[in-house]
């Protein structure tokens, strides 16, 4: 019988404040969040700037405590000491020491973890094989590209073999091929059975991992589901033809109506991840946008 | 304890590599030696306890300056680079990260006062042998050099700079920067070393002289750690003072530790 939880990261009502200046002016950065992800499943966090992607991050890490509701990692509470052990986090564009070797960095911190020396050793071997770093073992840190030092970020996630890692924007501020590489070793990751968290602002390349999508606006969740419905894959359908005049276009909007269905859009272009991401963002704060 | 002793030694290594450690040194080592030109002056047998006062002095408010410099830098970089969230979702306590800091700043304000008294008891001991040879009597009986006193001289230096990290390692933790936090500091060490000056106001008047006579007994008291006519004194007892001292800079670093697990805490990160 498995022994395996059937939720790998739940958080159930979380809402997070802040208190922000002197005065302790709240600022609410999550409102009651309810999220489960299964042993094994990747779940992409979308949103705008301060939606609160790394705010939930940081509360499944157990950096932050939440102010209401409870987050729990694996069935134990997010901020426990069990739950460290657990968890593998990479947080956004981090900077390490620049006089340490790679190979120092990762036993440093397989250390910190709880590893004795030599099994720091072997995991530190491991995990530079599984991110392509074994090469450089022996380079100096600051001499990294942006791409390797987020891939030694992730290094450092994986090094003491976590079941969970949470990843805030792992191609942040790095080129289309080094964003390529590390969501090409994401998906490694995904194959060897770990549930991944990530946060990302690069929608195409994100949904190539598949999975689920959620989709945050100021603090809370707007749209929880899959790719495919991300992208209205159900709620419309495309169509390609040579490019329409004008009249022929109102013609085929006639046709259309008179036949119960509505010409929601038409353009040059496919209707791209972007084009419905700002489209959920707009429904949810009630803009609207115009066909 | 293992998680500390990683961490004060990662700090160890990574402080060393800081320019201002080396420039500071630097200095501090060639103020000491650059004070064997006092032989110039001809101050006598005074000259010897001149160039005491000058080498502990520069040792003292060394350690006091690196200790500002040194504690907010390895604070703030650790949060601005955002290693400190990797060393917290690790399940490295905030005890644990501020006592491995503390303790790496420790090792290095060590090594600076070991490095400055290599360069100054050389310095007192030439000194002290040419003016004896001048001056056969130049010295009264238990008036020279002593090295268990200038031993206890550096070591009573270095566990105020010890106290004075802690301080400031607290105020980093309130701090949300690092300039604040060494204003602050700098602050703290003038404040510390004036303690004993308030704790000796008289209790009669206002609020304010009640106000700083309380604060004087409450804050470390600097002035207790300024030893440097031990290292002339031949009365012995040093092992007791030591081990006074030693408990005296272990009750406020654990205050000041204590303070700041608690802010660090309540900082959001």
């Amino acid at each position: 019988m498995s022994t395996e939880p059937a939720v790998a990261v739940e958080l159930a009502d979380v809402t997070k404040d802040y208190s922000v200046g002197l005065r302790g002016v709240r600022l609410r950065a999550l409102d009651r969040v309810n999220l489960r992800i299964a042993p094994g499943e990747v779940c992409v966090l979308l949103g705008p700037n301060g939606s609160g992607k790394s705010t939930l991050l940081k509360l499944l890490a157990g950096l932050q405590a939440p102010s209401a509701g409870c987050c729990r990692v694996e069935g134990v509470d997010a901020e426990s000491a069990r739950a460290r052990g657990l968890i593998g986090y990479m947080p956004e564009s981090p900077a390490f020491p620049v006089g340490m070797t790679v190979g120092a960095l990762l036993r440093h911190y397989a250390e910190l973890s709880g590893l004795d020396e030599s099994a720091a050793q072997r995991c530190t071997a491991a995990v530079l094989e599984t991110v392509g770093l074994l090469n450089r073992v022996a380079v100096k840190v600051g001499t990294l590209s942006k791409g390797l030092t987020q891939r030694l970020a992730l290094a450092q996630a994986l090094v003491h073999e976590p079941k969970v890692l949470l990843l805030d924007e792992p191609t942040a501020g790095v080129d289309p091929r080094g964003a390529e590489e590390m969501l090409a070793l994401i998906r490694k990751l995904q194959a060897l059975g770990r549930t991944i968290v990530l946060s990302t602002h690069q929608l195409e390349q994100a949904a190539a991992l598949g999975g689920r999508v959620v989709l945050m606006q100021a603090g809370r969740v707007i749209f929880s589901g899959n790719w495919p419905d991300f992208a209205g894959e159900g709620e419309s359908a495309c169509f390609r033809t040579e490019p329409l005049s004008p009249a022929m276009r109102d013609e085929l909007t006639t046709w259309l109506a008179a036949r119960g269905h509505t010409l929601r859009a038409a353009g040059g272009a496919w209707p791209t991840l972007q084009a419905r991401y700002l489209e959920r963002l707009d429904e949810a704060t009630g803009k609207g946008r115009s066909p | 304890m293992r998680r500390v002793w990683l961490i004060a030694a990662a700090t160890l290594r990574e402080s060393l590599q800081h320019r201002s450690f080396a420039l500071l040194l630097l200095a501090a080592l060639a103020f000491v030696a650059g004070t064997l030109f006092l032989r110039q002056f001809n101050f006598g047998s005074s000259e010897l306890k001149f160039v005491a006062d000058l080498g502990f002095g520069m040792l003292s408010l060394g350690a006091a300056l690196l200790a500002i410099a040194m504690m907010t830098q390895v604070f703030f970089d650790e949060c601005e680079r955002r290693t400190l969230h990797l060393l917290l979702a690790r399940g490295v306590s905030r005890s644990e990260f501020l006592l491995g800091k503390l303790a790496g700043v420790a090792l290095l304000l060590g090594l600076y006062a070991l490095m400055l008294l290599a360069c100054l008891w050389p310095v007192l001991w030439a000194r002290e042998t040419a003016l004896l040879a001048l001056m056969p009597d130049a010295f009264d009986r238990g008036s020279g050099l002593n090295f268990a006193g200038v031993m206890i001289a550096a070591y009573a230096s270095w566990l105020k700079a010890c106290v004075l990290a802690a301080a400031v390692l607290w105020l980093a933790t309130l701090a949300e920067n690092r300039v604040f936090a060494m204003g602050c500091g700098l602050l703290l060490l003038i404040i510390f070393h004036s303690a004993a000056v308030w704790a000796a106001y008289g209790s009669n008047g206002g609020w304010p002289v009640w106000l700083l006579h309380g604060l004087g007994y409450l804050l470390p008291d600097f002035g207790a750690f300024d030893l440097t006519p031990a290292a002339f004194a031949g009365d012995g007892g040093f092992v007791v003072r030591a081990v006074r001292l030693t408990l005296y800079a272990v009750l406020y670093g654990a205050i000041f530790i204590g303070l700041g697990v608690l802010q660090l805490r309540r900082r959001e990160i």
